[in-house]
Parts: structure tokens; C-alpha cells; sequence
């Protein structure tokens, strides 16, 4: 038996990862484990327990003989730190003149130690759970960087599902990856997403595991949402609160809407704490609408409805496509639009000026190309078989023969 | 902007792993035409003249005319011959490093060397290479008693290495100045300024950031003789490698062509050093004045100033020494943080800001999460820093075992995105704005007016202006110094 080790620390790892340790939990092959890096969370607790995954953190893991251990090592990396450091001028290190060890000594010597707590733990965890590979969805920063650094220094194999999309439209700088293979959610990731040609070297095509969650069909979508069965359904994504809830309000109300409209508004955790601000701007309206936050999950949100809104190419954008819902970029703030993430995706959208031009969807939908439509959700999720799961546990069976 | 002096240097021997084990197969320093004379041919091509280490204790394998015919047509070509210390090739026991030599034992070794090229070719080398990286602060010594006056054995966080000096800085010590090799930061290790190591857009990012650096002036491009030549997986095998000849013709070419780049022989860098100590000495003589007290001392700071004056409202308290003040077409307000601006506008001022330079208004003092909406745009991105953390962490973090390393743990592998983050949101942002800011005005006068507390924006330009001859600088603090309207 394989054994896998899971690593989460988020929602947005999470959600990638649990699909995929459901299904090793079914398969004969594999012995699957879920740590995570920070219990209680908020946002990940409710997930966990929805799908009755058994969390281990690292109060499962570590005995108080190795928490002691684990303050006698830290106690002297701190002095061998302070000595160092406090022997360096300011100057040490700088930018165009300006001096910054004063600045950042504390939090480098915090942090050192963090890293230090983590790949301790993973030393514990390696060592009593035996795993032989590590499965993570995030290995740029925090945390999880370490545990993937220890598995590696340790001779582990580590495997990376994707968590964001990537365009070469949008030049940027990217995060430097550590893993040592990638499950990528489609053919049109793999440039942008492994910018360094040894990791492409090591990428798999698998699609996202996430959707394998979410096979229910449009009705009982509807009915988990409590959402009218026969609406025209508009969802609406919403993370900058200030600058969309104003542009919905100012938009809506200029709308000529037929009646016929239902708006869900799925709120990112961010913009979770102004849900009761957002019905008073709402109420005024006289739409009907409803308001979702962590109570459902964004997939069930797009399968439910016809149509997802949008001010930014956000992720959730991407993800409505396996989720046959009819995009609707609306315009840039200053009225620009959108230079699109991709050069498959015209014809495959409804690009327009903002809310206020609701009336005119049905005819621009007439326009869409199926066949480009079709094009598109290959490029960004391979198949939309819901077994992307199958296909990552496939791939790591392989790794690890 | 401030000159780099940029040195190409050869070293000039077989490969010295397959050479001691005898398993070379064919001639290490010409390598069947693509070795030696090749590189000599691209440098002649750019017009540019090489310092060529040579290791002439091959001659121990190779035969003294051999290693002669090597040095002839180096200076015969117009390039410089200078010394690579091999003892292994001399030392009955075997020894490799310089460093495992006492210092009359160096003396020997480099006098000998010295002589030799003396000999062959009617001129003393001007510097001297310790082989592997292997020296100490006696190599230096024995240098200056050998009449050398350059030494370039320095490589940063090289294991062999038994002195740190500069890390990438020309340094004077012993009487000797010290040429590191260059190394950039990638992913938390040190790669050499090679054409074998890095890309050319790793130059030209590396050059983009050594100009900005005010103790940086100086950058050696260095490559073994037979690196056009040889397998570079297999070094005992010849093979010619034209994709490395082109990167090499592109550097070389990227240098040449850059205004701010001086080529210059290794033997020639006195005038480098020589403006790096006196940089040093400005800052002596540039320290900014303490704080003004009293009153009216803007207006004090102001009068009969004819040339051009930035005046930095750094914070809201600021805005109230200038309330209702008239100033002179030569002095320009700039607001650097939004709500300054908006308020300065409400009490009829029209400083310029940050976006009139296409940048963002700074957002050091604001919380992480009211940034979100900033990424990707003018300069800033949380991204973007996570190579320029690797530079200007080398010599405090990463190649400081007491930082770095915890028993077996490595804090720092593919280095550290988190920290790059968080400085570039804190400092580094603030940093690039307002240096860039000064550099393009260029003002005879800068004054960083804000409150009791001081500000972030004062502290970047005070450093920064004392680190490199420019402006003058003043730092006024309303409410303590600065009085009302004239």
C-alpha cells in the first residue's frame, strides 16, 4: 500500500485536495493521511466536515517530549541568530543605500523559526507516518514550502495539484515552485504555470480535481440552493466589495430586467463580513437575489445557474466554463476592456459594458460558438469527466512503482 | 549614472579533474581549435581585452614550451597574461588549495609563477588567481610580496574559500585590491557571472541591479578557457558547443553596447577602486543635516535657492507648514502617500504624486489586505521581489551559516517568497519610487517634511542620499521646527 500524505492549509488547498484523498480513501492501492497546518480554521473547518475528512494537525503528531526537544533547538538557532546578526551592521543588507537588517531582523528570526517548527514536524511526521509521497496543493510560500523542502531533503516524493490558473497574457513575475511533480487542469496551463522548463518536465495533465465533487446536475443544485427551479439565474462573484457592490447597485438600477431574473451573490471570504451591507444596498432594487457565503460552495453556484458575472478574470471565471455557465466579463472600472486571459477564449463570452445592459444577453448568447466553447473548456480542463481524482491517483501510482 | 567596470577573465588550463586523473581525452586548452583561440577570437571580435589566468604549472604535464606557446599567443594578441595558482601540479604532497600553504610556501609559489610569465612573454602579470577559489588572507599577503597588486580569488560563499572579503564589491586589503568573482542569487545559490551558469537575461537583470547598488561598481564576466570546448556534462570529452559561443557573443555584446559598462583589463581597475573610496568619503562629507528647529525653518531652507528644490510631504502633518505659502517654479511638492494628496488638493495645493510617474501612491503604512487590489500594476507586485531578495540578502542571510542552516535544516532553499513579499509591501516599494523619483528630477536640494514621529519616506531618503554624492538633504518636522506662512 502507498501511503500518501496530504497536506492542507486553506480553503483553497483544501478544496483541491480533499477530492483527491476521498478517492485514495476508495482505492486499494493507497493508504491516504490529511494533515493540516492550521486547525481550527475557519474556512477549512466546514469543508473537512462536510466530506468527514479526519484531520491530523501537529498536536496528533508531536508528543510533549518532542515539543520539548523541538523549544531546545529553537532556543539555540535563536542565539546562534542573535549573535550573528547582532554582530552585522544594518548596512549588511541593503537596497540603493538604504540599510534594513534593523528593519526585518525580528521578523527573520520569527519566521527562521516557523520554518524551523515546520520541518521539525515534517521530520516527526515522516518518521512515524512512513509517508511516500507528499500531496500538496500550494508549495511557493508558508508553510507548506518547508514541509516540501524536508520531504525532499528527506528523499520524499512530492506532488503538486494546481491551485490558480496562469496566463502568458498577464506577464508576471511568478512564485517559485519545490515540488517535484505538477497535476495541471489543462493544456493551455502548462507554459504559464511551470515557468521553469525542469518542472514542465515533471507536469501531468489531470484537470482539476476540485469539480469531481460537484456532478449534481443544474435542478438539484437549485434545490441544495434553495434558488427557483425555472429562473434565469445571473451569479455573481464578489471580492472587492467597494468598488463591485457600487458598480451592482449603480448598474442593476439603470437594468431593464424581465422579470425572469434570479442574482446569486457568492461572496469571497474576504468580503464575507458585508453580507449584511450588501442586502441593504440590495434590498432598494426590488430584484430577487440571494446572498451565499461559506454555507455553499462556489461550484454549486455556477452549476446552478445559467449565467456567471464578473468585473475580473478572477479563478472562479475560469471555473464556470466546466460548469456550462455563460461568462459575462463586464468592463474595467475606467470603462476598458478586459484584455483576455487567452487567446481561445473569444466568441466563447459575453463581454459588455456592466449590469445595465442584462437586457441584451439573450440575443449575444444566440452568438456564442459552441464549437469554440467546446475548444475552450479542453484547454483549461482537459475532460470534464469529473475523475480528474482518478487521474492524479493514477499518476502518483506511477511515480511511486 | 555611475560606471561599472566590467572585467572579463579567462582561466587559462585544462580541466583539471579529468587532467589529475589522467582521463582527458585530447588538449584541454586548445581543444581542437575551439578552446583558447576561439575565445580569444569572439573577445577580439567585441573589442575587448581579456585578463587571462593561466596556469602555468601545467607545464609540470604539459611541457614548459607547451605553456609558453600558450602565454605568447595570449600577449601576442594583444590580450593580458596574468597568474592562476595550481599547486597541486608542484606539490609533492599533493596539496591543491593555496590556502593549505603557509605564506612563505605562497611567496614561493607565486614568485615562481611570476617569473615564468615574466619570461615567456617580457611582462610581469598585474594579478593573481588562486585555483578553486582556495585562498586566505595569507594568498594576499603573499601577493603584495610577490609585487602583485591584484588579487582575484574571491568567490562568495565558495566552500574552498578561507578569507570573505567583499561579496561582489572591490575591496582593498593587504594593500592588495580584490576582484570577487560575480555571483548572483538564484533560488538560494550562488551562480557565478559565467556564461556556463546563467542566461542572458540573468545579465541584464543582474546589470540593471548592480547600478542601482552605490558600494557596487564593478562586475567579472569569467569562464574557463575550454568552456566553448568540452562536453559540459563531461569535461574529459571535447565537443564544441556553439549554443554557449552564441550566449557568450550575446553578453558580450549586451556589455559593449551598455554606455554605463567600462571594459577594462583586470590590471587596470586602480581607477574602480580608487572611485569607490572616494563614494566612501562623500558620504562622509554628504551626512543630512539634523533636524531644523525653530521657526520658519522651510522658509529659511527656501530662500535664494534658485536650482531645483523636491519638498516631500511625507504626512498629513506636513501640509500644514505650506498652508497658504507661495513657492518658486523651481521647487516641487510631491506627495507620496494618497491621503496627503487629497488633502493637500482640499487646501488648494497641486503637488505631484506618484501617478504623475506612473507609479502607485506608497502603501508601506497600509494594512496587507487594502493592497490586494494593487498587484500587477506600476512596478509592484507581491512577486516581484523574490530575486531582489536573493542579491541583497547574500551576505546577511544566505551566505550566513548561523542564519541559514539549523543542524541539517536549510532555512533558505529556492529562497524565500514570504520575506520578498513582505519587504517589497514594508520598504522596498518605497524605496524604488522615491530613488527613482530623486534620479529623475535630480534636484540640488531634497526636503523631507513631516511629522514629531518622523516618517518611512524620511528614512529612505536620508540613507539613500547618504550613500551616493547627490542632492543635499534636509529633514523638517512640522510641529517642531517649522512655523507658519512667511
Amino acid at each position: 500500500m502507498k501511503r500518501l500524505l496530504f497536506i492542507s492549509e486553506s480553503y483553497s488547498t483544501g478544496v483541491r485536495l480533499i477530492p483527491v484523498y476521498l478517492e485514495a480513501l476508495r482505492h486499494p492501492d493507497f493508504e491516504p493521511m490529511f494533515f493540516t497546518t492550521s486547525l481550527p480554521n475557519s474556512e477549512l473547518d466546514p469543508l473537512l466536515e462536510q466530506h468527514g475528512v479526519q484531520a491530523l494537525d501537529h498536536k496528533a503528531v508531536l508528543t510533549s517530549k518532542e515539543v520539548a526537544d523541538f523549544t531546545k533547538i529553537r532556543k539555540q538557532y535563536e542565539r546562534s541568530f542573535r549573535q550573528s546578526i547582532g554582530a552585522l551592521p544594518n548596512s549588511a543588507m541593503s537596497y540603493r543605500g538604504v540599510p534594513l537588517l534593523d528593519t526585518f531582523r525580528q521578523y527573520f528570526l520569527n519566521w527562521n523559526c516557523k520554518k524551523l517548527e515546520c520541518m521539525y514536524l515534517f521530520d516527526q511526521m515522516a518518521r512515524k507516518l512512513r509517508p511516500d509521497m507528499v500531496v500538496v496543493a500550494y508549495c511557493c510560500g508558508s508553510a507548506k514550502k518547508f514541509y516540501v523542502n524536508r520531504a525532499s531533503q528527506l528523499g520524499i516524493t512530492s506532488l503538486h495539484l494546481q491551485y490558480a490558473y496562469r496566463s502568458l497574457e498577464i506577464p508576471m513575475v511568478q512564485k517559485r515552485f519545490n515540488s517535484d511533480y505538477y497535476c495541471l487542469w489543462g493544456p493551455s496551463q502548462v507554459e504559464p504555470y511551470l515557468f521553469e522548463e525542469h518542472h514542465r518536465k515533471n507536469a501531468f495533465l489531470t484537470g482539476n480535481p476540485t469539480f469531481d465533487l460537484y456532478s449534481m446536475d443544474k435542478a438539484e443544485a437549485r434545490r441544495m440552493l434553495g434558488v427557483p427551479a425555472e429562473a434565469r439565474i445571473f451569479a455573481i462573484g464578489i471580492h472587492l466589495f467597494d468598488v463591485q457592490m457600487k458598480r451592482v447597485k449603480e448598474e442593476l438600477s439603470r437594468a431593464r430586467l424581465s422579470g425572469d431574473e434570479f442574482f446569486i451573490f457568492k461572496f469571497h471570504p474576504i468580503a464575507l463580513g458585508r453580507m449584511e451591507e450588501a442586502a441593504a444596498m440590495l434590498d432598494p432594487l426590488g430584484i430577487s437575489y440571494k446572498l451565499v457565503g461559506l454555507d455553499h460552495s462556489p461550484y454549486t453556484v455556477c452549476r446552478a445557474s445559467e449565467y456567471y458575472v464578473t468585473y475580473d478574470q478572477e479563478t472562479l471565471f475560469l471555473e464556470s466554463y466546466f460548469f456550462d455557465a455563460v461568462n459575462l466579463l463586464l468592463n474595467k472600472d475606467d470603462g476598458s476592456r478586459h484584455t483576455l486571459l487567452y487567446d481561445f477564449l473569444p466568441g466563447t463570452l459575453l463581454e459588455m459594458e456592466g449590469l445595465h445592459q442584462l437586457d441584451q444577453v439573450p440575443a449575444l448568447t444566440e452568438e456564442l460558438d459552441p464549437d469554440k466553447r467546446r475548444y475552450a473548456v479542453e484547454q483549461l480542463w482537459y475532460k470534464t469527466d469529473y475523475l480528474a481524482s482518478k487521474r492524479v491517483l493514477e499518476v502518483a501510482g506511477r511515480l511511486l512503482d | 549614472m555611475k560606471p561599472v567596470y566590467v572585467s572579463v577573465s579567462v582561466d587559462v588550463e585544462s580541466p583539471q579533474t579529468p587532467l589529475l586523473e589522467k582521463r582527458l581525452q585530447g588538449d584541454g586548452i586548445w581543444c581542437d581549435g575551439n578552446g583558447l583561440e576561439l575565445l580569444l577570437t569572439i573577445l577580439e571580435r567585441h573589442g575587448i581585452t581579456g585578463s587571462m589566468f593561466t596556469n602555468i604549472y601545467e607545464a609540470a604535464v604539459r611541457g614548459r614550451p607547451e605553456i609558453e606557446r600558450v602565454l605568447t599567443t595570449i600577449q601576442s594578441r594583444g590580450h593580458q597574461a596574468e597568474l592562476l595558482t595550481r599547486p597541486v601540479w608542484i606539490d609533492r604532497a599533493g596539496r591543491k588549495y593555496m590556502h593549505q600553504f603557509s605564506l612563505d610556501e605562497q611567496t614561493a609559489i607565486i614568485s615562481q609563477g611570476v617569473q615564468f610569465i615574466a619570461r615567456s612573454v617580457g611582462r610581469k602579470p598585474a594579478a593573481h588567481r588562486a585555483g578553486g577559489h582556495g585562498f586566505n588572507l595569507d594568498t594576499l599577503r603573499a601577493c603584495a610580496q610577490a609585487g602583485l597588486g591584484i588579487d582575484s580569488s574571491e568567490c562568495p560563499g565558495h566552500p574552498n574559500a578561507q578569507a570573505a572579503l567583499g561579496r561582489n564589491r572591490l575591496t582593498r586589503t593587504e594593500g592588495i585590491i580584490e576582484v570577487p568573482a560575480t555571483c548572483l542569487m538564484r533560488g538560494g545559490r550562488a551562480l557565478k557571472i559565467d556564461p556556463g551558469m546563467i542566461s542572458l537575461k540573468d545579465l541584464q537583470e543582474f546589470l540593471a541591479f548592480l547600478k542601482d547598488q552605490p558600494d557596487h561598481n564593478f562586475l567579472n564576466l569569467s569562464m574557463p578557457c575550454y568552456c566553448l570546448g568540452v562536453d559540459p556534462d563531461d569535461p574529459a570529452r571535447l565537443r564544441p558547443n556553439p549554443a554557449l559561443a552564441d550566449r557568450l557573443e550575446s553578453m558580450l555584446a549586451l556589455l559593449v553596447a551598455d554606455r554605463d559598462c567600462l571594459l577594462t583589463p583586470m590590471a587596470e581597475l586602480e581607477p574602480a577602486m580608487h572611485a569607490l573610496e572616494e563614494t566612501a568619503a562623500g558620504r562622509q562629507r554628504n551626512r543630512p543635516v539634523a533636524p531644523e528647529t525653530g521657526n520658519n525653518a522651510l522658509q529659511r531652507a527656501l530662500a535664494g535657492r534658485q536650482g531645483k528644490v523636491l519638498l516631500v510631504l511625507a504626512t498629513e502633518e506636513a501640509l500644514e507648514p505650506v498652508r497658504g505659502q507661495e513657492f518658486g517654479p523651481n521647487v516641487i511638492l510631491f506627495t507620496p502617500r494618497e491621503e496627503v494628496y487629497r488633502q493637500a488638493l482640499s487646501q488648494g495645493l497641486n503637488p505631484a504624486s506618484p501617478p504623475d510617474f506612473d507609479r502607485l501612491f506608497l502603501f508601506h503604512h497600509l494594512p496587507f489586505d487594502d493592497i490586494q487590489h494593487l498587484r500587477e500594476s506600476k512596478g509592484y507586485s507581491p512577486t516581484r521581489y523574490q530575486y531582489l531578495f536573493d542579491e541583497i540578502a547574500q551576505d546577511a542571510i544566505l551566505h550566513n551559516p548561523a542564519v541559514r542552516y539549523c543542524g541539517e535544516y536549510d532555512l533558505y532553499v529556492n529562497g524565500d517568497y514570504n520575506a520578498a513579499n513582505l519587504m517589497g509591501h514594508i520598504i522596498l516599494y518605497t524605496i524604488e519610487v522615491l530613488t527613482d523619483l530623486v534620479a529623475q528630477l535630480k534636484p540640488e536640494l531634497v526636503i523631507c517634511l513631516d511629522g514629531p514621529k518622523g516618517s518611512m519616506e524620511f528614512f529612505v531618503l536620508e540613507t539613500h542620499l547618504a550613500s551616493c554624492p547627490g542632492p543635499e538633504f534636509l529633514h523638517l518636522q512640522a510641529g517642531r521646527d517649522t512655523g507658519g506662512a512667511a
